[in-house]
């Protein structure tokens, strides 16, 4: 493409054959973006205050200085499929706050069954059944971003509250009975209702107000997905300091630990592998991590919708093999009934971790009882799918940052799943290495998320306790359709964050005045099976033969985990662009992704297609 | 201290720092060792630790004066490329290259050897 070298600032030098060609325009787009040489003193004392905002961010500016002197430290909230937690650090060391019933883990669910809604930070369950009524709502994790043609979303129709779906690509209805009405709500209202409690206990135990909060999330969460954990913040009144993958959390903990058993800065220069396995009731995920001096900087990341949700499903379609037919009509004995399975499999499941063989007796109350002996054998070979999904997601975590088994220093397996004696033999086995002891599998993810609410609100620690850092990496690809149906990544998967990074694109007609820039999260390769984040028109292109404008597409992550798009449009011989570069923060779509991608195909179909530049 | 609203003066520093070091190239490439702040026949490890030391200064987390993300996203540049052995193989092999011609050409860099696409200037 010989346009490509007529183009630009002849003064700036770089040979045409790698990438560092890219990136030295980069610097000097940089230089012309970055605003830093003109400074005030007033920039000056926006410096020293704590609160922190990105410069060119002028959505998230104003509001968030805080006006007291000292910085407000922020929660760590882990936010689990079956159960939740609030941390923070208290000056010394991380402390996870109890509720009124003195628990640091509460249930993860919402009943519906008196005039006020109350979840499980307060609410006291007379009897495991009442949380299975139909009344709550609860695995919220599971659904919240999910359009009803998700397979999760199907999954999710047979717990005792409404999941309906119409499989047209739009959100599912979901409800919960009471008084024999189904009343209808959403995944993102319900954890609202859940964050406002637990905000509550946390401000009664702090004696302050709480604002920021850093949350752990799943790493196969999409942006649109986090927009909803940010949206059901925001109704709690809450503000998102920052999202963390679970492992990333779990990874800090592991450098803080390590920090104080060195108390050795930068010098020693012993670096650390970790391998990180987090398996929850809803999610599995896996990172690894690079951890020296305090720096916790992540390789690699990968996760799947899988869980101890999935176990428990394949357990009860185990011992009732007709459980899909006997349920389906959803009445309040089947219900009642459906309940009553659930709490004996699932005591059966935890006992399989501690025990051999383990006895269930459950009368379902529809003249219908099982009573049988299961062994944890059966267990795994039910289960068996999920093991080798666990199995893949190691292996993958580890090809992807580029380590070997041999290379790691410590493996951890935490989360709700990690006494599962078959999971911690997997992974052994995957890493070589006898599992590290150091910390509490189910505390570990939120007392992560504490630290970095500490260390994000700009807390210093006079004893160096909080010179800590976490160089996070995206968990998912983020591209454009390109090249026919294509997804090309612009910032590939496991990129260090803050990140940016540009791709060059051309027309695939000749006179092609328009072209559709569609953006997509995730790894398949055809463009419409990933996560649909958005979509904008470049307009006014000047009639040319195909191939020849250049359209630049460049994608910036900050550290907040905000995205923009930005895309240009060069001709050759030129160096301005021929129209105002467009910059759109992403996701603009709300719910229905599919049907966007296929109204825009019928709309337009190839007619304002890209194809990438081939680099000489 | 004197002046307490010029606490965040050395993190600022060290932000335009980079770039500077970024924008000062040698023989028409960007100085990646300069930028870290290593010899060019530094070991991995050493680059390893300087890069650990100055995503500790210019990480957003840890430094909220402006541009420092911008700053730390060239940081991240320099350490990917430097820290792939064939990357950085070639880069060495590039600026060598370079630097002859400078000598060839009495310190005026070819002007053939342009940019492919230097119009990222407007963004």
């Amino acid at each position: 493409m010989s346009s490509l070298f007529l183009i630009g600032d002849s003064d700036k030098k770089s040979s045409k054959s790698d990438g560092s060609n890219i990136q030295n325009s980069t610097f000097s787009k940089l230089l012309n973006f970055a605003p830093p040489f003109c400074i005030s003193f007033h920039q000056f004392e926006v410096m020293a205050e704590p609160a922190y905002t990105v410069a060119s961010d002028s959505e998230t500016t104003g509001e968030e200085k805080s006006s007291s002197a000292f910085p407000e430290i922020a929660i760590g909230i882990d936010i689990g499929t079956s159960q939740c937690s609030v941390a923070i650090w208290n000056g010394s060391q991380v402390e996870l706050l109890r509720n009124t019933r003195n628990q640091k883990l509460m249930r993860s669910y919402v009943t519906f069954k008196d005039e006020i809604p109350s979840g499980g930070v307060s609410y006291q369950l007379s009897h495991e059944h009442e949380m299975l009524s139909g009344a709550a709502i609860f695995n919220m994790k599971r659904l919240i971003g999910r359009v009803d043609t998700d397979p999760v979303v199907h999954a999710s129709k047979s717990l005792p509250f409404l999941v309906q779906t119409l499989d047209i690509g739009v959100r599912p209805f979901i409800a919960a009975l009471v008084n024999n009405i189904w009343r209808s709500t959403t995944p993102e209202e319900v954890l609202a209702i859940y964050l406002v409690e637990l905000r509550v206990m946390a401000e009664s135990r702090l004696k302050r107000p709480i604002r920021n909060v850093v949350l752990s999330i799943p790493v196969s969460f999409s942006r649109f997905q986090l927009t909803r954990i940010e949206r059901a913040c925001a109704m709690a009144g809450l503000h998102v300091l920052r999202l963390m993958p679970e492992p990333t959390a779990v990874a800090l903990l592991y450098a803080q630990q390590q920090q104080q058993l060195i108390h050795d800065n930068m010098g020693s220069g012993s670096e650390k592998i970790a391998l990180i396995f987090n398996m929850g009731a809803g999610y599995c995920d896996v990172a690894v991590t690079a951890t020296a001096g305090g720096v916790s900087h992540i390789k690699a990341l990968t996760g799947s919708t899988i869980g101890g949700e999935d176990f428990l499903q394949n357990m009860m379609r185990h011992l009732l093999p007709d459980y899909d037919n006997l349920f389906s009509s959803r009445g309040v004995n089947e219900i009642k009934s459906m309940g009553l399975l659930r709490v004996a499999t699932q005591d059966a499941i935890h006992k399989l971790s501690f025990e051999e063989s383990v006895q269930i007796d459950v009368d379902l109350g529809n003249g219908s009882r099982i009573c049988r002996k299961v062994n944890r054998e059966e267990f795994e070979e039910v289960n068996q799918k999920i093991f080798e999904k666990c199995e893949s997601l190691v292996i993958q975590c580890l090809l992807d940052a580029k380590v070997q088994a041999d290379d790691l220093t410590d493996v951890m397996v935490v989360g709700g799943c990690s006494y599962i004696p078959k999971l911690r033999n997997l992974v052994k086995s995957i890493c070589k290495r006898e599992l590290y002891k150091g910390m509490n599998p189910f505390e570990a993810a939120v007392s992560g998320t504490a630290l970095e609410g500490a260390v994000a609100s700009g807390i210093s620690d006079p004893f160096g306790n909080l010179d800590l850092l976490t160089i996070q990496a995206t968990p998912l690809g983020i591209g454009i359709r390109a090249n026919g149906n294509s997804f090309v990544p612009i910032i590939p998967r496991n990129t260090t964050m803050p990140a940016r990074k540009e791709l060059v694109f051309t027309t695939v007609r000749d006179n092609q005045t328009e072209v559709l820039i569609v953006v997509y999260e995730g790894e398949a390769l055809k463009a419409e099976e990933n996560h649909l984040l958005g979509y904008f028109k470049i307009t006014g292109l000047p009639p040319a033969p195909k191939g020849v404008p250049e359209i630049n597409v460049c994608m910036d992550i900050d550290a907040s985990n905000v995205l923009r798009v930005l895309a240009g449009v060069v001709l050759p011989g030129s160096q301005q662009p021929v129209v105002p570069v467009m910059e759109v923060r992403m996701p603009t779509v709300d719910d229905g992704h599919g049907w966007c991608a296929e109204a825009l195909h019928r709309a337009y179909g190839s007619n304002l297609d890209l194809v990438t530049v081939q680099k000489k | 201290i004197l002046y307490p609203n010029l606490n965040g003066l050395p993190q600022f520093l060290a932000a335009l720092d980079v770039y500077i070091s970024a924008d000062e190239k040698i023989n028409g490439g960007v100085d990646w060792y300069r930028l870290l702040g290593v010899q060019p026949y530094a070991d991995e490890d050493t680059i390893r630790k300087h890069y650990r030391k100055l995503a500790l200064i210019l990480h957003p987390d840890k430094n909220k004066s402006v541009g420092v993300g911008g700053a730390f996203k060239i940081l991240s540049e320099a350490w990917n490329l430097l820290s792939d052995k064939a990357r950085r193989i070639a880069y060495d092999q590039k600026q060598n290259l370079r630097g002859s011609y400078t000598a060839v050409f009495h310190g005026k860099p070819s002007t053939e050897a342009t940019n492919s696409n230097g119009f990222h200037d407007f963004f």
